[in-house]
């Protein structure tokens, strides 16, 4: 393709900037509709707090939407700052702010989706028992912050995309640009709803049994970790392309080289996820329910994960054989 | 920008020729590291200097949170007796000590000092650690056959099966061992590309907002101080109880 360095330039622009925007705002929107939802539940069960469910409604919503705002520094950086030398660039510069798009839009995501939970339950647990608003305060922050590192990894990778990309126009290297933004943010959309479902849980049980606060919180802290293991292989096959890529075939060859290894482990890792998402919201509801049996809890939350992210690792062999050795 | 990424490279030792292996050692992150160790051993000096029947402030401190850590230790491994739990608690509790000094010692707004843990080679070294002590530990308890054994998968031990389901119990373990030791492998990339992803994370943000906000940085101190002080000491809680969970796991 021939093209004017300024319209590769504008192209990328509008690209990376529309996605980025476009998709990361989806799902805060939901999440955060889904709080407000919840607490208009709360407020119905209890009228007489209203004013101070309002409030621990408004705190969760705005820590939520914390993912959405990573969306728009990307966005506003994409739209912002343009490069040095503005005649050298070509269809790389482009497949680079479309790659930074795709990988934070698709990364904040899970995140903005998932921290709806936290906070709708905190109102909810309000709802139970006043008086424990700020246990359930304090553990849906941490819930939602923890929840929120899938776009913070979609955010590091976004922006070793942008600072990073050369001159030129070849097509495995803008191939190795989208693929690796694809990569990284498609498999933080599952890691972002599991760990926000797992807040989710934790803050239920919280506001259930609010004495086992502490057994709770630490058993989400490990559940949140095992639910993000699927993004943290996807911003690893996402560096690998961008810093080493091995031997790449030439042209179009070259470009579904890298794009097959980012569909494998993008689309790979929204299951597991999600799955031991699921997992994990469970187990800290059980660990809230019976803290005195939370090592027992804790073992079998962490056995069942693991065979939930086998298939991420699955995804992650195909990925690493793709780049490496089909060649 | 340019300051993100940013390596101070030695690639020989210091007035010889003589070059270090591995392609070079970073300078920065070696420095940081072993000034959170000299910075951390110094406060335990001080903490302990003299020890009293009525507490002081900082006896009490230290009191606290050997109380906190122990029972953390004690009730993830819950193994039969206390001195038992106890031999965990020096790695545990100073591994929490080391991982939250280093994320916060990129709040000096100097040059040099950046976090240790913003380097991957730090804390894949960590996990490194972690991985290998709960291996050790799991070899220890069960012997290496018995450890060999659980890679080998669920079917491979199947005293009562005969025949045909015996043999197809041993032919499954040619699924479940590879799988196994990627999984060990992948508990390692995964500790470790956590924490230096988030650290990485938040000192990005940072400079780039400081980058899009020009004067306005008031703006830029107040994420300073969310991802420095509350996501650094979150990560580095989830860094110790990950480390101390595959130990709880591996000695079962």
């Amino acid at each position: 393709m021939e093209l004017e360095p300024h319209t590769w330039l504008i192209l990328g622009k509008f690209a990376g900037a529309g996605i980025a925007l476009g998709m990361g705002g989806i799902g805060a929107a939901i999440g955060m509709g889904n709080a407000a939802g919840m607490a208009n539940t709360a407020i119905m069960r209890q009228p007489k707090v209203q004013r101070e469910m309002l409030r621990t409604m408004l705190i969760g919503q705005a820590v939520g939407e914390g993912a959405a705002v990573f969306a728009l520094v990307i966005g506003l950086f994409i739209i912002v700052v343009s490069p040095a030398n503005l005649e050298l660039i070509g269809g790389n510069y482009f497949a680079a702010l479309l790659g930074a798009g795709l990988s934070i839009g698709f990364g904040t995501f899970g995140s903005g989706l998932g921290c709806g939970w936290p906070a709708g339950n905190a109102c909810a647990g309000f709802a139970r028992n006043p008086a424990r608003s700020p246990k359930l305060t304090q553990s849906m922050i941490i819930g939602q912050a923890v929840a929120q590192s899938p776009s913070i990894f979609a955010l590091v990778v976004s922006l070793i995309l942008i600072l990073t990309a050369k001159n030129g126009t070849d097509l495995p290297t803008m191939g190795i640009y989208i693929s690796a933004g694809l990569a990284m943010g498609v498999s933080a959309l599952g890691s972002g709803i599991g760990s926000g479902k797992t807040a989710g849980g934790a803050v239920d049980g919280i506001g259930r049994w609010p004495l086992s606060y502490g057994v709770t919180l630490r058993t989400m802290l490990i559940g949140q970790a095992v639910c993000e293991t699927p993004a943290i292989f996807g911003m690893l096959v996402a560096f690998i392309m961008v810093i080493a890529p091995g031997d790449l075939n030439p042209g179009i060859l070259g470009f579904a080289q890298v794009f097959g290894a980012a569909i494998a482990v993008g689309f790979g890792g929204i299951g597991p996820g999600i799955g031991s998402g699921l997992t994990a919201a469970q187990g800290c509801a059980a660990t809230a329910a019976r803290p005195d049996k939370d090592a027992l809890i804790l073992r079998t939350m962490l056995i069942g994960q693991a065979v939930s992210q086998s298939t991420a690792i699955y995804a992650l062999i195909i990925a690493l054989a793709l780049l490496y050795v089909v060649g | 920008m340019e300051s993100i990424g940013e390596r101070l490279i030695w690639y020989y030792v210091p007035f010889t020729d003589i070059p270090i292996p591995l392609g070079g050692v970073n300078i920065l992150t070696l420095f940081n590291a072993v000034l959170v160790m000299l910075v951390l051993f110094g406060l335990a000096r001080l903490a302990v200097r003299k020890f009293a029947m009525v507490p002081s402030r900082s006896q009490m401190a230290i009191e606290l949170y050997t109380g906190i850590f122990d029972n953390l230790v004690t009730s993830s491994l819950e193994l039969d007796t206390r001195e038992k739990n106890r031999r965990f608690f020096p790695l545990i509790g100073t591994l929490f000590l080391y991982l939250i000094l280093s994320n916060f010692i990129g709040f000096v707004p100097t040059h040099y000092f950046e976090e240790p843990t913003a380097d991957i080679n730090c804390t894949l070294g960590l996990g490194l650690l972690g991985m290998f002590i709960a291996t050790w530990c799991a070899i220890k308890t069960k012997g290496m056959g018995g450890y060999v054994e659980e890679l080998l998968g669920p079917m491979w031990h199947q005293p009562e099966a005969t025949g045909g389901a015996k043999i197809a119990g041993k032919l499954s373990a040619l699924f479940f061992f590879p799988l196994n030791v990627i999984g060990e492998l992948a508990k390692v990339v995964s500790i470790s590309f956590r924490l230096f992803g988030n650290i990485v994370g938040g000192s990005i943000i940072i400079i780039v907002v400081s980058n899009l906000v020009y004067n306005f940085s008031i703006l830029a101190v107040g994420l300073d101080l969310f991802f420095i002080f509350f996501v650094g000491t979150v990560q580095a809680f989830v860094f110790t109880m990950l480390t101390l969970t595959y130990i709880a796991v591996a000695i079962k």
